[in-house]
């Protein structure tokens, strides 16, 4: 699927993970796709829920110190400009409303798709497609790589 | 930047008393005040290129999760005792 550069995108948390581990094998395409989206200008957000997931995977899981982990992500998202998106108070009946409809129960995916379309984006880079099964008239999802 | 405010006089005396105990204009004060209470930082990190800090830890991680629920719920399990 052709992808518009220009249009605003979501980012998923993953990308903050494999963007700075060297050693992941998801490093050198990680790369490659932000030098792209640099090179491209693309309007990126990342939801608030995608920099604690990141921190989580960092940090608790992966036993990183935790100051690095939040001046690193930090330099990441003021770097390349990224805006922070916060869930608004209807976020939780949106959410509510596509939880009920919806045939998933992964209600982490399902809040994160209500936050989004709640700030009007309805665009998201993913490397998990079929977490969004079902979520296709609120998002686009796509695997950049 | 000066401005003008209305605030009630008993808030008013109460700011000037503690300013006074704090040493502290009453300007100052409600500046201090103020920065605190909108979380306004002072410090600005610089804008630098983001490519500096990539690979800047070396893990190895592979896949981070096969559902997004995964990283909630070992938590949750463990704290509900499942």
């Amino acid at each position: 699927m052709k992808i518009d550069w220009k249009k605003q995108w979501a980012i998923d948390s993953h990308f903050l993970v494999y963007f700075l581990d060297k050693k992941s094998p998801f490093y050198g395409k990680t790369i490659e796709f932000f030098r792209k989206m640099d090179e491209k200008k693309t309007h990126l957000v990342v939801a608030q829920q995608n920099v604690v997931e990141a921190e989580k995977v960092l940090i608790s899981l992966y036993k990183q110190n935790k100051k690095s982990v939040i001046s690193a992500i930090e330099d990441i998202l003021e770097g390349f400009n990224i805006k922070i998106i916060c869930p608004f108070p209807s976020s939780l009946n949106t959410y509510h409303d596509f939880f009920l409809k919806a045939k998933r129960r992964d209600v982490f995916d399902i809040y994160l798709v209500a936050v989004l379309n709640d700030n009007g984006i309805s665009n998201l880079f993913s490397l998990n497609i079929k977490d969004f099964e079902g979520l296709e008239r609120k998002i686009k999802v796509i695997k950049p790589f | 930047m000066r401005t003008t405010v209305t605030i009630p006089e008993d808030i008013y005396m109460q700011t000037r008393i503690l300013a006074a105990y704090n040493k502290k204009s009453f300007s100052s004060y409600l500046s201090g005040v103020l920065q605190e209470k909108v979380k306004v930082s002072k410090k600005k990190k610089k804008l630098q290129d983001p490519f500096l800090v990539a690979g800047k830890f070396s893990i190895g991680i592979g896949k981070i999760y096969k559902k997004r629920s995964e990283l909630y719920e070992n938590r949750l399990e463990k704290t509900m005792g499942n």
